[in-house]
């Protein structure tokens, strides 16, 4: 490093050290340290803190968590039997649980007939089961086992989609979990009707809707709930395509991305998570 | 509460010891920081690099030199080795209205003075930038600045004036004009 220095007096070197100083000073001043902010990212990553927590609405009943938890380990491992088993027996291990369901909360017996041909909803069968008499028992439980024939296959996934609007009451996070886990079980089987793959890929327009909110909300910053929202959104974007007019390969790739990004193990890890964190 | 035992609070897990050796610190950890790297993002992250990496090993800190001085030591390594990786030239600024108020009441101190004055220092080679930012900046002392950067008071005093006398020459170029 050469320098003039040799050309300077001392007191004029001093002179320039100092008019460096301080304009390097000014030009370098540092702004407040963010403290507080920095402090938080430290102790998560030094404490092991718990993972960032999901922002989540908090009007949640104490009784709804666990009851959200249960009912969606239930319908996640329906979910998972579906689609784990072969394709031609899909209809009979979905429809005994589906049976057993509706012998319980059939409707009463002036909504029967509506029960074969519209969606009855979650209310009307909660309702039905406080309202049904004895006499009315076995009635109601021959005409769900004919509910839940073979020969109306659709039915099962037109029955749990209509129950997507009644999974109510828990965060925004839980209730979009919730609702996308019974969709996801109720994907319709090869058999399905154009009625039944339009009201599920209604649905799940709607759901695909809510995840980009959510893949854009606070929630979706969390690198693993991200991740799962992205594959959610792949499988909606698919499912909202079936309009009736399909062929195999279209259930097969909804199926596949299922099975090779463990989407549905996901979704339940993530509604436990959810409901914790309620 | 000494040093010492809010260290070995932090050993066992205590949040707030380790907040409290952080307040004690890290504003002037990151005041250093940005004086090195002259980007708020940078020196934030370098900050909370070097805390998380010092309560990491803090169980192997022999405590021969003060806690202050293991964490300017990390810092510095951190701040380096980011600068290093990520050459943000372009994001190192002058800030025109500090340089404005400065240069009231003198030519000198103008927009392009600061502006060549910080090219100048960006250019110096590490091991003479690192002592002066230390030094003239941040006032440290030529012990403490051994200290962290392991290496002789001695060498401290000549790398500093090494770069002053590089940017002496800066400044003449300047006025010479």
């Amino acid at each position: 490093m050469t320098s003039r220095d040799g050309e300077r007096t001392p007191m004029e070197e001093e002179r320039m050290n100092e008019t460096i100083r301080q304009t390097l000073a000014a030009s370098r001043r540092p702004p407040e340290p963010p403290l507080d902010a920095m402090w938080v990212q430290i102790e998560q990553r030094a404490f092991g803190n718990a993972k960032p927590r999901l922002v989540l609405h908090t009007r949640t009943s104490r009784w709804f968590i666990p009851t959200l938890a249960a009912a969606a380990a239930l319908v996640f491992g329906v979910g998972l039997g579906w689609y784990a088993a072969p394709r031609n027996v899909v209809t009979q291990i979905v429809a005994p649980p589906v049976a057993t369901v509706a012998s319980v909360a059939t409707t009463p017996a002036s909504q029967h007939t509506a029960s074969t041909e519209a969606i009855p909803s979650n209310t009307e069968n909660a309702e039905s089961v406080a309202s049904a008499s004895p006499s009315q028992g076995s009635a109601r439980v021959q005409e769900a086992h004919s509910v839940a024939t073979p020969r109306s296959p659709d039915l099962t996934a037109a029955r749990l989609a209509s129950q997507f609007n009644d999974v109510g009451g828990g965060s925004e996070m839980s209730r979009y979990l919730a609702q996308t886990t019974l969709l996801l079980a109720s994907l319709p089987s090869g058999h399905a009707t154009a009625e039944s793959d339009t009201a599920v890929a209604t649905r799940a327009g709607e759901l695909l809707t809510q995840t980009h909110l959510l893949l854009d909300s606070k929630a979706g910053s969390d690198p693993t709930l991200h991740r799962l929202l992205e594959d959610l959104e792949l499988v909606l974007a698919q499912v909202a395509r079936l309009r009736g007019q399909r062929n195999g390969t279209d259930l097969q790739l909804i199926h596949q991305t299922l099975t090779a990004h463990d989407v549905l193990p996901r979704v339940h890890d993530a509604t436990i998570e959810a409901s914790i964190t309620d | 509460m000494s040093e010492a035992h809010l260290i070995a609070r932090v050993l066992e897990g205590d949040r707030l010891a380790g907040r409290e050796l952080y307040d004690a610190h890290a504003p002037r950890v990151y005041r250093l920081a940005y004086r090195m790297t002259c980007d708020e993002d940078m020196a934030r992250e370098c900050t909370q690099d070097a805390f998380v990496r010092a309560f990491s090993k803090l169980g192997g800190f022999r405590q021969e030199a003060a806690f202050g001085t293991w964490i300017h030591r990390i810092a510095v390594s951190v701040v380096l080795q980011a600068m290093r990786s990520q050459r943000r030239r372009s994001a190192r600024f002058v800030d025109m209205e500090e340089a404005q108020h400065v240069a009231a009441g003198d030519d000198t101190h103008d927009a392009e003075l600061a502006s060549r004055l910080e090219r100048a220092v960006d250019e110096l080679p590490e091991i003479y930038r690192t002592p002066l930012i230390m030094h003239d900046l941040e006032g440290y002392t030529h012990a403490a600045i051994a200290d962290v950067l392991s290496i002789a008071e001695g060498t401290s005093k000549t790398r500093v004036a090494h770069a002053r006398a590089k940017l002496r020459d800066t400044l003449t170029a300047l006025r010479d004009r």
